[in-house]
């Protein structure tokens, strides 16, 4: 199709985006026509302007990709954090249970409940104090 | 705002938006006229649409001072619309001349098209959308987009080679 013919389907509103970058690309040459030169500065300003679109859009695209990718990371490290803590607290939980409860007779470390709760149990005897004896420290 | 988003979130507030705008105006053309530039106008600021907790009232709130002021204009200089737009086309601005540059001189002929007519260019020449995507976007017919995209690049080329030849004449 002849450029001019092309031109005037432009200008009536009837072009496709390809037949206007087609416009673009002839108007591109610096040796065109006499006739045609008017119309240069608009098509040249047309490209100009695409060319910033195109990168604007690349970027806030690649903008969208970061910050998902950002997201994305963050949640996994939270994630993970979340993960490494109840771990240790299982572990903690698991393995401080058994060996919380322990005596030392004479310099050496018993386990054994049953010699635990009765050590315990005359520890706590030797603190006692009776009714009579508490009425007596409060009133003295 | 990306085009699915829009479509999703702002389209369908069109029917709401020409309701409003019926109820302001006695003719449809106007009702009609003022949905437009009210879609294209929330199309241009698409990428501002997120920070708005309502975009519906945001909308309605455009309808409502775009109707008020068609109704001000239209009746305080008591010329139909479509006379309106004529008249400032005739001449172009001094401001026009003053430009040395090209690309500055296309770039403030586009800037001061009307909002419909400027915004069509922007989406079919740049943005590169055909046709029956800006009719999907903005709900206009696809003859109304073709006359306003005629209408926008004839008058740019009819500025453009105004100012050239009034600064030949000057010189």
């Amino acid at each position: 199709m002849k450029i001019e013919e092309l031109l005037n389907r432009y200008f009536e509103g009837k072009t496709s985006c390809t037949e206007e970058l087609e416009l673009r690309k002839f108007f591109r040459n610096k040796n065109i026509p006499e006739q045609l030169r008017v119309y240069r500065p608009l098509f040249l300003y047309l490209d100009q302007e695409v060319k910033i679109s195109k990168e604007k859009r690349t970027h806030s695209s690649k903008q969208f990709f970061f910050q998902h990718r950002l997201i994305n990371a963050i949640s996994g490290i939270a994630a993970g954090i979340l993960v490494i803590i109840s771990i240790a607290g299982i572990w903690q939980h698991t393995s401080t249970t058994p060996s919380t409860n322990y005596v030392i007779i004479n310099g050496k470390r018993y386990t054994d409940i049953n010699l635990v709760r009765q050590q315990a149990f005359a520890a706590f005897q030797d603190v006692k104090t009776s009714e009579d004896e508490t009425l007596n420290l409060m009133f003295e | 705002m990306e085009l699915k988003l829009f479509k999703i979130n702002v389209l369908p507030l069109r029917s709401k938006l020409l309701n409003y705008a019926k109820k302001y105006s006695d003719n449809p053309d106007d009702a009609e006229d003022a949905v437009q530039e009210v879609m294209l106008k929330l199309w241009e600021r698409r990428n501002d649409l997120e920070q708005y907790r309502n975009i519906e009232a945001y909308a309605v709130t455009m309808i409502h001072n775009l109707c008020t002021d068609m109704w001000r204009s239209k009746y305080t200089l008591n010329l139909p619309l479509k006379d309106i737009e004529e008249t400032d086309g005739s001449k172009i601005p001094e401001r026009f001349v003053e430009i040395h540059d090209e690309m500055h001189l296309m770039q403030e002929i586009i800037n001061s098209l009307p909002t419909v007519q400027r915004t069509i260019m922007r989406m079919k020449d740049i943005e590169g959308y055909e046709t029956d995507e800006i009719t999907k976007i903005t709900g206009c017919s696809s003859e109304a987009i073709r006359s306003n995209l005629s209408r926008a690049r004839k008058k740019v080329r009819d500025i453009y080679i105004q100012a050239i030849q009034e600064k030949k004449r000057r010189k």
